[in-house]
């Protein structure tokens, strides 16, 4: 008798937990077949960031172990590098998957769509990634911005890319990436100091080793007057 | 209450010179240390990686803690009968039962702090910042450990065997994580009959992903934190509550 | 039953019930056990293993609960707050927690039969110093001897001054010079008026502290024999015993 009570106690304290939270978050997409025996050990102790931040470390190995084939570039972050845009044919889906498990990671969003737009010219892949993680952040700005970018990219319009990221450059999920990627639009379009003021900001705050040796190079140029 | 404390004290004491606390400093220090380590490999999201492996190690460092404590505890006193020079006393099982639980849980509360305290050091040199949001996950993350402790103690008290309550409970644990999942399988599509069972469990077992502000630490719209502290704070003291009593009843009829 | 009586066994039957994979299994502890103690008496339970001793201790303490008959203790029920805060109590091998001291033990002990501040200080070591304990106090009981604990044991049984007494075979396994010991304090409680219930397999001690003793064969009390009685009998209470349980 005590423990009918008792359960039905528990069943009314979860109605109420359940009415706190009527959608399941965030559900379905968790229990695809595609979900990998890790990630539902992780989901089933509750640990879906964490799932994410793993997701994440591969795909940076993934995007930064170079794919050379013969006379391929060995170096898909540098300015001017000239990558196959067919190389890295995962990068939009390991992307989309990260967002799957944690929709609030707006870094790799930007990441995945500012490498697959700016590195690798695969705007269509961009905009795929974009629209995936707005549909999950409705209302992101941050997107909102990438997507005009994007599309400014494909018409050539370098002026446009630069109008649409420079207020969302000191976002601070803001990849390195496209810091870089704007700096070096600057230099194209003939903006010198902004271009020299965004590369020392790299210079002094990013994590990226690569991108701070690619940025003082970058700064060694532009003092030189090149 | 005089007693109650006495017993939640006399607990807390064994279990700081016990090898309770040694060991989960000890695990805290290396585990702390390789995420640190992983957290170099994520670049510019080393903080996240850091903050997100770190939290899910203190939890899990802590439920491990409160499994073994809820399920020993009580067993352990039948065994050694260190339970009769209690109960031999004017002390109620009720009584027992509550300053053993607290004692338990201020372990697991002083040891998941400790916890914190070196990890928000790890972070801060890492230059996070976000102190409310980590106090809301780690809040959030003692709070389904205390749950899941009283549900535990039940278990040891209904089984008589630790491992078979321990068990049970890292399952019920698993479960309380897809509360959300489980209600939407038995409303969509399963026969009714064939989902009985998961229809029974997603009214009992503890509805943890209501507690799992850690995975919610930034969020999209609507789907965020969902209540205020108090229906929240609300739900555990009475699912505790539940549980505690229920294992209070099966305590008072017990024979040792 | 008789008000004055510390402690009464009204016709107490205990079986233990016990089940594996739906096969139960019954068990005797004690069968129409009926036995009073008056307050200030001294009281043996003698009787070979298994015969249920324990088992009365324990349904006097409330751990068990009868299958059928009543228990009194102090004229209250068992297990009965007011009632239990007037006992002490020292099982059979009693066991205390490894890594506290006798003197954090009885502090704890205390609080628990209500005591607290000054007093539960003061009582703390009175009690350490009866059972010469008082020196080791301070030192980790998981490096007791088993005469030590055995002390420590009586320590925590007569911390809180109760009016009864029970002691589950507290001589066993000591040195014959802590038997003497032991002997000495427990004639001191007899004399100061408490009422004490204990059992034990060393007749020769029981003979030495008791007034009267009780027979248990098979969970039944055989024989009820005043201190006048055994001390007639030519082979004294062992030969009494010997051949009661024969």
């Amino acid at each position: 008798m005590r423990l009918a009570a008792g359960l039905l106690l528990c069943a009314v304290l979860n109605g109420v937990s359940h009415r706190l939270r009527p959608q399941a978050w965030p559900l379905a997409r968790p229990l695809a077949a595609q979900a990998s025996v890790e990630d539902a050990a992780l989901f089933s102790v509750g640990m879906r960031r964490l799932a994410a931040d793993l997701e994440l470390v591969r795909l940076l190995i993934y995007y930064g172990t170079p794919q050379a084939q013969a006379g391929e570039a060995l170096e898909p972050h540098a300015e001017g590098a000239r990558v196959r845009s067919s190389a890295y044919p995962g990068l939009a889906r390991r992307t989309m998957r990260i967002l799957d498990k944690d929709p609030s990671f707006g870094y790799v969003a930007l990441y995945g769509a500012g490498a697959l737009a700016f590195n690798l010219n695969r705007p269509g892949d961009a905009l795929e990634v974009l629209r995936y993680a707005l549909s999950r952040d409705p209302g992101n700005r941050q997107y909102l911005a990438y997507i005009g970018a994007v599309g400014f990219h494909r018409s050539g319009d370098e002026r446009g890319v630069i109008k649409l990221l420079e207020p969302v450059l000191h976002e601070p999920d803001c990849p390195t990436l496209i810091k870089h990627m704007v700096a070096f639009l600057y230099v194209r379009t003939g903006q010198r100091r902004q271009a020299r003021l965004l590369y020392r900001e790299i210079l002094e705050t990013s994590q990226d080793e690569g991108y701070r040796a690619m940025a003082a190079r970058a700064l060694e140029r532009l003092g030189r007057g090149g | 209450m005089r007693r109650v404390l006495a017993l939640a004290a006399n607990a807390w004491r064994e279990n700081l010179r016990s090898r309770f606390f040694l060991l989960t400093l000890a695990f805290a220090g290396i585990f702390l240390y390789l995420s640190f380590i992983l957290g170099a490999l994520a670049v510019e999201q080393q903080a996240r990686v850091l903050l997100d492996f770190g939290l899910a190690f203190i939890e899990l460092m802590g439920l491990a803690g409160a499994i073994y404590g809820a399920t020993t505890m009580v067993l352990r006193e039948l065994e050694t009968k260190t339970i009769y020079l209690i109960l031999s006393r004017p002390v109620g099982r009720g009584e027992y039962l509550l300053g053993r639980f607290l004692g338990l849980m201020l372990s697991v509360l002083v040891s998941m702090a400790l916890m914190a305290a070196v990890h928000l050091i790890m972070l801060r040199l890492k230059g996070w910042s976000g102190a409310d949001a980590y106090a809301m996950a780690w809040l959030g993350g003692f709070l389904k450990v205390l749950v899941t402790a009283s549900l535990t103690l039940f278990l040891a008290v209904f089984s008589s065997s630790a491992l078979t309550a321990g068990v049970i409970a890292c399952a019920l644990w698993s479960l309380g994580h897809f509360l959300p999942e489980l209600r939407f399988l038995v409303s969509h599509g399963a026969p009714r009959a064939a989902v009985a069972p998961l229809t029974f469990l997603s009214w009992v077992v503890p509805d943890l992903q209501l507690l799992n502000f850690r995975d919610r630490l930034q969020t999209v719209p609507g789907s965020g934190p969902e209540a205020g502290a108090a229906v929240w704070l609300g739900y555990c003291a009475l699912y505790c509550a539940v549980w505690l009593a229920l294992a209070w009843g099966l305590l008072r009829r017990k024979e040792l | 039953m008789a008000e004055a009586s510390a402690l009464e066994f009204g016709s107490v039957t205990k079986t233990y019930v016990s089940s594996h994979l739906g096969r139960v299994t019954r068990s005797r502890g004690v069968e129409e056990l009926s036995l009073g103690v008056a307050e200030g008496e001294s009281f043996g339970l003698l009787g070979l293993n298994g015969s249920g001793k324990t088992t009365a201790f324990k349904l006097a303490l409330g751990l068990l609960h009868p299958t059928r008959g009543e228990v009194r203790v102090l004229g209250r029920p068992p297990a009965d707050a007011a009632a239990l805060a007037q006992i002490g109590f020292l099982p059979e091998l009693p066991y205390f927690y490894p890594y506290l001291t006798p003197r954090e033990s009885l502090r704890f002990y205390g609080r628990l039969s209500g005591l607290g501040g000054a007093e539960l200080s003061d009582r703390v070591e009175r009690s350490l110093e009866l059972v010469g304990l008082r020196r080791d106090g301070d030192r980790r009981m998981r490096d007791f001897s088993k005469g030590m604990i055995q002390r420590a044991g009586l320590a925590q049984a007569v911390l809180h001054d109760p009016r009864l007494i029970i002691l589950d075979e507290p001589v066993s396994g000591l040195d014959p010079l802590a038997v003497k010991d032991f002997r000495d304090l427990l004639g001191g409680l007899c004399a100061a008026g408490k009422t004490l219930v204990l059992s034990s397999h060393s007749i020769s001690e029981v003979e030495k502290l008791c007034v009267r003793v009780g027979v248990l064969k098979a969970g039944r009390l055989v024989r009820l024999i005043p201190q006048s009685e055994w001390r007639a009998a030519a082979g004294g209470l062992e030969g009494l015993f010997v051949e009661t349980v024969r």
